[in-house]
């Protein structure tokens, strides 16, 4: 068959497919490209929070004291609420979303040490200038609807202001991992359209964008090569122009039309349009015009027009250039 | 109107590769293996009671391995440099050379490699775009694989500070060209983005519209049906 009618089924056919998937692309696009992005990170109650004390670090016990046995990667000072800590880390993944695997240990005794809500409740209360009142922490496990990346439990304190702010802190150190609301679970759900992100996996690496992409970039390429076709093709006759008789009911005129330009595209110019649903790129098969039965017959006309309609000089406007036409009647 | 087909392209192509390449192999994650920089806290024998009497406005304070010796990084007020001591007698710590770098990354690589070039940079203009300043100055260890991987190792710390390899900076262009910043691919907001967007979102509704029209076709007698007989 035709490399063209095949191009376009396929085109056809991906656009069925993922059509509606690209208009949600779009559309989360250009609000990405519009947004507030100050407003959109939920950081609009944010503010910093210092946890350094006076303690004298004199009092401070050795590292080496710890009861720890097994060999670690890293050992830091911390502050939580103002109380000096070590934490001691066994691996160092490059992002907080990763599982951590941390202990941490009083400074000052040298014993294991455990946050208490209200540290908690204190914390988040610390990092947030808003009007509204902190709920009961809640230690809630993963999935989380706000990064569906993070693998940690978190802490959960929920204000009661107009935009519902939600502040998450780390389960063991407390330290305030994001604020989030309503603007920002805009955004999130922004990205989860976009990323079809719809298992809350927290990215865009998942089978299922991953088809939706390879048949979006089959569909781009069909559409290319289809409008490539269509071009005026660009020879040194470019603009070399012949009459055609162009008959339409019952009336004639004389035109002159680009001799190379497919007859379809060239009348579309002239003001004339033939009737189309796939706008000259024949596979529609409904540009038909009656001209002469010397015009030869190519495989689009003969996929498109019956045996009689050919013999009659039918063909479609789309797939003759004006030098092949003399005479042209519109039906 | 074509030129928005291109755009598409653009988009699909690069959209492709940012969903087909693992996010976590992109970021270099698989890059490094940090097995050999185990320690035993037992080791550290200098407290940091005693650090923090020389050093009082020291803050971050970090234990690790650097090399082969126990040491305590941190900041001070009055410097922009990390501060690197020992964590057995507290004296302070040289400055990494260029075969302390390239024993870093050799120790830290994943895949064994060759290196190809270490480079000390330390002025903000001779420094590539895909490092931030506030690192130098870094010894830049590139690799002689296929993706140039290459590892920036802080002078004062021997860490790690950043890593890079080819399907990292390919990704950053894919990223820009699918968001139409040329330059640093920060700008998302960029006015040239909005009206492409825009132009997409009105071919793709035609589009749908074409679709519709040819899948519940008006058709003149004398036509076959697009689809329905096959040439003879």
């Amino acid at each position: 068959m035709n490399k063209r009618i095949v191009i376009s089924g396929w085109h056809k056919w991906l656009s069925l497919l993922v059509g509606l998937q690209c208009l949600i692309w779009t559309g989360t696009g250009i609000y990405f490209n519009q947004m507030d992005s100050e407003a959109a990170s939920g950081n609009q109650y944010r503010t910093p929070v210092s946890h350094r004390d006076n303690t004298p670090s004199s009092t401070f016990t050795s590292l080496a004291t710890l009861p720890i046995a097994e060999p670690i990667l890293s050992a830091e000072l911390i502050w939580i609420s103002g109380i000096p800590l070590y934490q001691i880390k066994t691996e160092l993944p490059l992002h907080d979303y990763v599982t951590q695997q941390h202990a941490l240990y009083h400074a000052v005794t040298g014993l294991p040490w455990y946050i208490q809500p209200n540290d908690i409740q204190r914390i988040a209360v610390r990092s947030y200038t808003g009007p509204g009142e902190a709920s009961v922490p809640e230690l809630i496990l993963p999935p989380f609807d706000f990064d569906g990346r993070q693998q940690n439990p978190l802490w959960k304190v929920s204000f009661n202001d107009e935009v519902h702010t939600d502040v998450y802190l780390d389960a063991d150190t407390g330290r305030v991992i994001a604020h989030s609301n309503d603007h920002s679970r805009l955004k999130d759900l922004m990205l989860t359209l976009h990323f079809m992100d719809y298992t809350n996996s927290g990215g865009f690496n998942h089978p299922l964008i991953v088809a939706f992409a390879i048949a979006t970039l089959m569909l781009a390429v069909s559409g290319l090569l289809l409008a490539y076709r269509r071009l005026p093709m660009r020879t040194a006759r470019a603009n070399t122009h012949i009459d055609v008789q162009v008959i339409q009911a019952g009336e004639t005129t004389l035109l002159s039309l680009r001799a190379n330009q497919p007859l379809f595209f060239a009348l579309a110019s002239a003001g004339i349009h033939v009737p189309t649903e796939c706008g000259g790129g024949g596979t529609c098969g409904q540009c038909v015009v009656q001209t002469d039965t010397s015009v030869a017959i190519n495989e689009v006309d003969q996929h498109h027009l019956s045996e009689d309609a050919l013999a009659s000089g039918n063909r479609l406007s789309c797939q003759h250039l004006c030098s092949e036409c003399k005479v042209v009647t519109l039906k | 109107m074509r030129c928005i087909g291109i755009q598409m392209f653009i988009w699909a192509a690069t959209g492709l590769y940012m969903v087909s390449m693992d996010i976590h192999f992109i970021h270099g994650e698989t890059l490094t293996d940090d097995k050999h920089a185990t320690f035993n806290i037992g080791d550290a024998t200098y407290p940091i009671s005693e650090l923090l009497a020389r050093f009082p406005t020291a803050t971050d304070i970090v234990l690790y391995k650097r090399l082969d010796t126990l040491a305590y990084q941190f900041s001070v007020t009055n410097s922009k440099q990390s501060i690197v001591v020992s964590a057995q007698n507290g004296n302070e710590l040289s400055l990494i050379t260029q075969s302390d770098a390239s024993h870093i990354a050799l120790a830290s690589v994943a895949e064994p490699a060759n290196i190809r070039l270490t480079k000390l940079i330390d002025l903000p203009q001779a420094m590539p775009a895909e490092l931030s300043p506030r690192w130098l100055p870094v010894w830049q260890v590139t690799f002689d694989d296929l993706a140039a991987t290459t590892f920036y190792i802080q002078q004062s710390t021997g860490q790690i500070v950043t890593r890079r390899h080819h399907f990292w900076r390919a990704f950053d262009w894919m990223w820009r060209f699918h968001i139409m910043d040329y330059d640093d691919g920060e700008n998302v907001a960029n006015p040239l983005l909005t009206v492409l967007a825009i132009l997409a979102v009105i071919a793709i509704i035609s589009g749908v519209v074409l679709l519709i029209s040819r899948f519940i076709p008006v058709r003149p007698s004398g036509v076959n049906t697009a689809e329905g007989v096959a040439h003879e």
